[in-house]
């Protein structure tokens, strides 16, 4: 039913079409969050694909589209649909220790939205003018992206937020927060080679063409 | 894999206004972040357990722990380590009663949350989103095309739910290792290709309708969301990544 050939008129994004995307995006988060967590490395720190999901829907509908596809489904959450990880739902996660990290999502979706944005066109253009494909230097950006913006709004407002929520000092939330980084690192690598094969599946998608 | 399990009744807590019940909800949540005494928490914790004891639901009460242990652990750990090593250390006997402090806010803003959702039918909540919605009009919010987003995203749950299960499937069929890539990967082509079906599909039925000639409650599929989310589950699964992901609104 899909085209994988890029649409021939280049109009404007659909509205149906955004609704769509951000609605379907916003379901892979949630499922996403439901599946159990993957225990990763020595220490055996269960990591869930929330944040692959966030990320990839930023890298994947870009700035504008992926910040509203993640509000979505922080919205439908706080409003108390169990969409948010163990099935918790509703206003009372902003007092739990995840709070931050929540509040994050949709501008971190949006920031790396923003810069993938700027590399993937310029990527595309490169490639057009030469291999015909994106090499791993230009994808080693797109991570790059996802990178600052884990950095800038995730940990930071993840920090803060379990500094509120839990009372805790900077050192040990900096502390905690920690645990989270190698599975971070991992996540990014993930979502950019997932991004890359849809890509590959639907090259209009790179332009932000949906 | 229930979305919403809400235990219909009829007392006080059932009947209330879903706006007065966020109103307290959020006024419970604010109170156990700012307030962190053991005294308030307290008097907060057997407040929503009253609640409960109202709505006559008191065997739920304990449900959040249940399901979410591990989170309440966490904010335990952390409190009683930021306690012991932190700037003012304390004994570890007496950094105990701040993290338990922290244990039962946590809980009791998360059962308080849950109340709400298992009191309210999930049309009621999905409607009060739209009327939320509403209340962003002048900010270029079209609550139309939230609204119908939000119904995108619940039914596309079991939807996403199914692919995910049916290319594990699959990919364990060839013997092929499980890695996460080799398994998100197509899974994400047949969600966007999910998504773009579903757009066409919107689009052929005139969806979302334009602000200026929609009502505020025309939006038809809301009434549809949340009970075949929820059923769909049980079934085979609703196509899983086959070749018709259609949008069939609520049929």
């Amino acid at each position: 039913m899909s085209h994988a050939v890029p649409g021939v008129q280049r109009q404007p994004l659909a509205v149906p079409t955004q609704v769509a995307l951000a609605g379907v995006f916003a379901a892979l988060i949630a499922v996403c969050s439901m599946l159990p967590p993957i225990p990763v490395g020595g220490f055996g720190v269960p990591i869930t694909l929330q944040t692959f999901a966030v990320m990839l829907t930023g890298l994947i509908l870009g700035a504008r589209l992926g910040f509203l596809s993640v509000l979505l489904y922080l919205v439908v959450g706080l409003a108390g649909l169990p969409v948010f990880s163990g099935f918790n739902a509703g206003i009372g996660v902003l007092a739990g220790p995840s709070a931050g990290y929540l509040l994050a999502f949709p501008l971190a979706a949006g920031l790396a939205g923003a810069l993938s944005s700027v590399v993937l066109r310029r990527g595309q253009a490169a490639a057009a003018r030469g291999a015909g494909r994106m090499g791993l230097g230009w994808w080693a950006l797109v991570w790059a992206c996802a990178m600052v913006a884990s950095f800038v709004f995730i940990h930071p407002m993840g920090i803060a937020g379990m500094m509120l929520a839990l009372d805790l000092d900077l050192a040990t939330a900096i502390g905690a927060d920690m645990v989270f980084w190698p599975g971070d690192v991992i996540k990014n690598v993930l979502a950019t080679l997932v991004a890359a094969t849809v890509v590959r599946a639907f090259p209009s998608l790179a332009l932000r063409r949906f | 894999m229930n979305l919403l399990d809400h235990r219909p009744g009829t007392s006080p807590v059932h009947r209330a206004p879903l706006g007065g019940k966020y109103a307290v909800l959020l006024a419970l949540t604010v109170v156990l972040v700012a307030w962190r005494q053991p005294l308030m928490v307290g008097i907060v914790l057997a407040g929503v357990f009253g609640l409960y004891l109202l709505a006559r639901l008191p065997g739920e009460f304990l449900a959040p722990w249940r399901r979410g242990w591990p989170v309440l652990a966490f904010a335990g750990v952390a409190r009683f380590v930021s306690g012991v090593f932190g700037p003012e250390p304390l004994s570890p006997l007496a950094a105990l009663v701040p993290a338990l402090v922290v244990v039962a806010a946590v809980f009791g803003a998360l059962a308080a949350a849950r109340l709400l959702v298992i009191t309210t039918p999930g049309t009621e909540l999905l409607d009060g989103l739209a009327r939320f919605f509403g209340a962003f009009r002048r900010l270029g919010v079209d609550p139309e095309a939230a609204a119908l987003a939000v119904n995108v995203m619940l039914r596309s749950i079991p939807w996403v739910g199914a692919s995910v299960r049916a290319h594990a499937e699959a990919l364990a069929a060839r013997g092929l290792r499980r890695g996460p890539v080799h398994l998100m990967g197509p899974v994400l082509v047949a969600t966007v290709g999910h998504a773009r079906a579903t757009g066409e599909a919107l689009a052929a039925r005139g969806l979302p309708a334009g602000p200026e000639t929609a009502g505020p409650e025309t939006a038809g599929p809301e009434t549809a969301g949340p009970e075949t989310a929820g059923a769909r589950p049980e079934g085979p699964g609703p196509g899983g990544p086959g070749p018709r992901p259609g949008y069939t609104r609520g049929a």
